[in-house]
């Protein structure tokens, strides 16, 4: 049962979120099935400008131009379900705003305003002339000596390396440190479970110090972090093709951040009181982990919704530092490159050991 | 059944409520977490559920002219967020491709602009590119000014169809729906184990061997998990609803009978799942597990518009993916009609998994 709770469901779930987000971060996601759209507008050079760039090659495989056909408007055929979104053009183009009708939520609105943001500048500029200013001079200045076009590949000293990860790629890595921390938990849980067992008593009155018990539980968290932190590696590896990189980096970060996490499982013994508060606190503090290190969301859209402040912050939480190590290490990065990310793993695992230490020895946890 | 059975099934279930309330662990697993992770995915992510875009602008105002400033607020209500800055700084930006371009208003600008004629510099490094967003942008607003037309409003603007719900609100509310999806199962079929519990405890026994029917046993046990569901949807909605979730923008003829079909859904699933586990890990796997690959997989993350084709057809194993439909098709409607076929397979699915369950459970009285 514990091989399904550690190993099975995290591959599973790594599985399903893999499957359903597959290239939605990379800029190869080409969706099951394209977006139907009309465009609605009066006849002219702005409507064709729409028309034809929906109906181009490059657009093809995320848009099909539909005509507006029995619905007299762009918004009756969206209601109505004969098409996915509609672009309608106003009368006061480019004073007033195109608008895109598309269902509240879902890929046809955000694909029709794709589209329409990608169309808008050159009709636009085109219809300037309309409105009263024919010469409409633009000085474009080029001041960079770096040519425009494909962004240079992810190295491993990038600052920002999981970006562009297919969502194996990304969940693999998140879903990994994820359970492993749950794991960690689970073994940390145990100790409180023998307290109130009698287990721990017995073992005191046989001579085992209260600090050697503690410490003996430490170690077993770190030991079971340091197991599902391989088991799936080795189990994404093969069953997804994932690729962790080389392997001493990937083992120096698997250590230090098993070690990190194991420490910081001290936490809820330290100010919960017995193995249920243990479960409820650990479990809370690993989503909160998980919510600010990018295990649910992708960095890249988490860092831009969050404010500088925050960002900063999360940089020093020990599971972001992994998963940006393990990251680095993926795109090729050896033991030199993640120096950084194992100073921060080592110094934020043990100040949060030492304060829950120190929280224990004020509770009286380390002498009962 | 008596009005004397009614008392006492209520009672059972009033006693097995408080007492999952009174538990630390359950109710923060039940009420807690659950409005907690709502509000942090609230307070992340809700604001980037706006209409439009806030893209930044790096404008240099070498020009300095009560024309250039006019100029620099037309664009901003475009909208765009204006980063003043000097040449250096804005050509170190274009370089670092921290922006596509940026806008250079020239000295005479205000001048020119008087005449119908200004001339605005554009910073960009690739000069043989299309004209981008900001260049257009600020060749349609400066035309605008110069022709004394009304300033241009935003480039694209993204809108329901008439009579759904404004699709910023309807993004904030499906994220925080999402979340009661996924746990309400986890909560009721979690709570499930209850029967084991009181199994193996000997409490089943002995109440049964005082005369209470087995069925009401299990009556109690059923309406307690919807009470808790209850409670659980209405600690959510309200909590959420007061930091600013717009459940009411959406519609409450569409919100609620999709919270009781998702609620009757999970009912009856939990007292399937409490036929069938015999032990408190099955109870683990069924209540933990098994509602957050269903959750995932039925969308309540997020649409499932990004999957392949053949996860969009086979998502509909899942109940959470029912839940998630039904508030979609209600909201694009805006009519609680739209939502017949998922509330019909949420309400299906509860009672077929209400009828197997008392079954299995039936067989295995003591």
């Amino acid at each position: 049962m514990s091989v399904f709770w550690l190993v099975a469901l995290p591959l599973v779930v790594v599985l399903v979120i893999g499957l359903v987000i597959g290239d939605a971060f990379t800029g190869d996601f080409v969706p099951a099935t394209p977006v139907t759209l009309v465009v609605e507008g009066a006849p002219g050079a702005t409507r064709t400008g729409f028309t034809t760039a929906a109906a181009s090659d490059e657009a093809a495989p995320f848009v099909t131009l539909e005509p507006l056909g029995e619905s007299r408007t762009g918004d009756e055929a969206v209601r109505s379900g004969a098409v996915d979104a509609a672009i309608v053009i106003p009368d006061g183009f480019p004073l007033e705003p195109v608008r895109v009708i598309a269902p509240p939520d879902g890929l046809a609105g955000e694909i029709a305003m794709g589209l329409a943001r990608a169309v808008w500048p050159g009709v636009a500029s085109s219809a300037v002339p309309r409105l009263g200013w024919p010469e409409a001079i633009v000085d474009r200045t080029e001041v960079s000596a770096t040519p425009a076009g494909e962004s240079p590949p992810r190295t491993g000293r990038d600052r920002r390396p999981w970006l562009g990860a297919r969502g194996f790629e990304y969940y693999s890595v998140g879903m990994t440190i994820y359970f492993a921390m749950f794991a960690a938990l689970a073994a940390m849980t145990t100790y409180g479970r023998d307290r109130e067992s009698g287990v721990y008593h017995r073992a005191r009155a046989f001579g085992v110090g209260a600090w050697t018990y503690l410490a003996g539980r430490v170690l077993g968290a770190f030991v079971l972090a340091v197991a599902v932190l391989s088991l799936l590696a080795l189990g994404t590896r093969l069953l997804y093709g994932v690729s962790w990189g080389s392997l001493l980096p990937w083992a120096a970060l698997t250590l230090a951040g098993a070690a990190a996490i194991a420490l910081i499982t001290l936490v809820p013994v330290a100010i919960a009181p017995g193995t249920k508060g243990i479960e409820a606190v650990g479990n809370m503090a690993i989503v909160a982990l998980a919510l600010f290190g990018g295990t649910f969301t992708p960095l890249a859209f988490l860092l831009s919704a969050l404010p500088p402040w925050l960002v900063t912050a999360t940089a020093w939480l020990p599971n972001r530092a992994l998963l940006d190590g393990y990251f680095i290490v993926m795109r090729g990065g050896g033991l030199g490159d993640v120096v950084p990310e194992l100073i921060t793993i080592a110094l934020t695992g043990a100040g949060v050991g030492i304060v829950s230490v120190a929280a224990l020895a004020l509770r009286g946890r380390g002498r009962a | 059944m008596t009005l004397n059975d009614l008392k006492r099934v209520l009672t059972m279930a009033l006693y097995s409520v408080a007492t999952a309330l009174r538990n630390p662990t359950e109710t923060s697993m039940i009420l807690v977490f659950p409005t907690v992770l709502a509000l942090a995915f609230l307070a992340l992510f809700g604001g980037a559920a706006g209409p439009t875009d806030h893209a930044r602008a790096w404008v240099v105002d070498l020009d300095r002219s009560e024309a250039a400033a006019a100029f620099v607020r037309a664009l901003e209500a475009t909208p765009f967020t204006v980063v003043p800055s000097d040449l250096d700084g804005a050509m170190e930006a274009v370089r670092d491709r921290r922006t596509a371009a940026a806008l250079v208003l020239p000295e005479g600008f205000g001048a020119g602009l008087a005449a119908g004629a200004p001339r605005l510099g554009v910073l960009t490094s690739d000069a043989g590119s299309e004209p981008g967003a900001l260049e257009a942008r600020a060749r349609v607003v400066a035309a605008a000014l110069a022709a004394h037309a009304p300033p241009a409003g935003p480039a694209v603007e993204r809108s329901s169809p008439q009579g759904a719900a404004p699709s910023g609100a309807y993004t904030v509310v499906r994220m925080v729906f999402g979340m009661f999806a996924l746990f309400v199962f986890t909560a009721l079929l979690t709570r499930a184990g209850g029967v084991l519990d009181e199994r193996t405890s000997g409490r089943l026994g002995r109440i049964v061997a005082m005369g209470v029917p087995y069925r009401d046993v299990l009556a109690g046990h059923g309406v307690s998990l919807l009470i808790l569901g209850v409670v659980q949807a209405l600690v959510l909605i309200v909590v959420t609803g007061a930091f600013g979730v717009p459940w009411g923008e959406v519609g409450w003829a569409i919100v609620l009978p999709v919270v009781a079909a998702t609620l009757i859904a999970a009912t009856g699933l939990g007292i399937l799942v409490a036929s069938l586990v015999r032990t408190p890990l099955q109870v683990q796997v069924w209540g933990f597990g098994m509602p957050m690959v269903l959750g995932m997989l039925g969308g309540a993350f997020g649409t499932l518009d990004t999957a392949p084709a053949g996860l969009q057809q086979a998502a509909r194993i899942s109940p959470p993916f029912w839940s998630m439909d039904a508030l979609a098709r209600g909201a694009l409607a805006g009519t609680p009609e739209a939502m017949a076929v998922p509330i019909a397979v949420l309400v299906a699915v509860g009672t077929l998994g209400l009828v197997v369950g008392v079954q299995i459970l039936r067989r295995s009285a003591p």
